[in-house]
């Protein structure tokens, strides 16, 4: 039997059986999300060894950005019966020596009408959610919003710091040949 | 009444507020919260942008400087358009060293701000090459 990772129920296997703990199926606030583009629900995923989390639903430019689930781009407010069902994604890769995993909005202008961000939702420029281990710098196709930091430990223990509290507006300004710049405003 | 900077589809954010010099003309391409300034002159030091007086949110417009070779006379566009350069901005390059293909030059005075424009004592060509405090791009 597998047990998939998810929201409400922790799960804990040994040699001797396996725990499914589902005592906070249905917490009154489990996230405690507050703010638009939220990282909440920091997991530590046993069987797959990995960390989860979500981001909790915002938008740039009035576009709801997506992030991978399952290799999978989803919206960030998906829902399902009506019901909030918010896509889990992996927490990956971190820094081999800082431990540290910069989780970024990264948005495109787009290829056909030149808007920022793109609202073509099956092209790489469309906003979407992304994880590195590295800080990333603009370029001229994406624009880089750090709106977290995580940093792993052993325990296994992970933090986060939170940078972006809130939905964006933002430009692409770009002068010439140098690179674009781009600009954000919280709203 | 307070003006919700992002209520259009121009730029958002203090972009709306911002702009190049431009060189002769103006030179952009507009899309949606996008806009790509193609040549002009920027700030050396900074960002690179001027600050304009007020937002531009129904249209983008440039401030640009022209050498007019019939006069010869050099302004700035906005003396005589409501195309608006912070003044704070355009001062600052009062004094500032215009070169111009040929190898002539001249020094900034106020009176490019004025509606005649700076009456200029130099056998020069556009374009303009170079504006001290600029940077051509």
């Amino acid at each position: 039997m597998k047990i998939q990772p998810g929201i409400g129920y922790t799960f804990d296997s040994s040699a001797k059986g396996f725990t499914l703990d589902t005592s906070e199926q249905f917490p009154d606030n489990p996230a405690q999300v507050t703010h638009p583009f939220q990282v909440i629900n920091v997991t530590y995923d046993v069987a797959g060894s990995a960390w989860l989390f979500q981001v909790a639903p915002g938008t740039l430019n009035n576009v709801v950005p997506q992030i991978d689930e399952d290799s999978v781009w989803v919206l960030l407010d998906r829902t399902s019966g009506g019901l909030p069902n918010w896509p889990i994604s992996v927490l990956t890769p971190f820094d081999a020596t800082t431990h540290e995993c910069f989780i970024y909005l990264r948005a495109g202008k787009d290829a056909t009408s030149g808007a920022f961000p793109s609202t073509d939702d099956t092209s790489t420029d469309y906003p979407r959610i992304i994880c590195s281990d590295t800080a990333l710098s603009d370029t001229d196709t994406y624009g880089y919003v750090l709106l977290a930091k995580a940093t792993e430990g052993t325990g296994p223990v992970c933090s986060v710091v939170q940078y972006v509290t809130g939905s964006l507006w933002g430009d692409r300004l770009k002068l010439g040949s140098l690179t674009a710049k781009y600009y954000y405003a919280r709203i | 009444m307070g003006v919700v900077i992002g209520d259009t589809t121009y730029v958002a954010t203090w972009g709306a507020l911002r702009f190049p010099l431009g060189n002769g003309g103006e030179d952009k391409t507009v899309d949606d919260h996008n806009i790509v300034w193609n040549s002009g002159f920027k700030t050396t030091e900074g960002n690179g942008f001027f600050r304009c007086d007020a937002l531009q949110l129904s249209a983008i417009y440039q401030p640009y400087v022209v050498f007019d070779t019939a006069g010869p006379t050099f302004y700035l566009s906005n003396a005589t358009t409501a195309i608006v350069l912070d003044q704070r901005e355009a001062d600052k390059l009062v004094g500032e060293t215009v070169s111009l293909t040929g190898a002539a030059s001249f020094t900034i005075t106020s009176d490019y701000l004025t509606l005649s424009g700076q009456s200029v004592s130099t056998s020069g060509t556009d374009p303009i090459l170079s504006i001290g405090l600029l940077t051509a791009f």
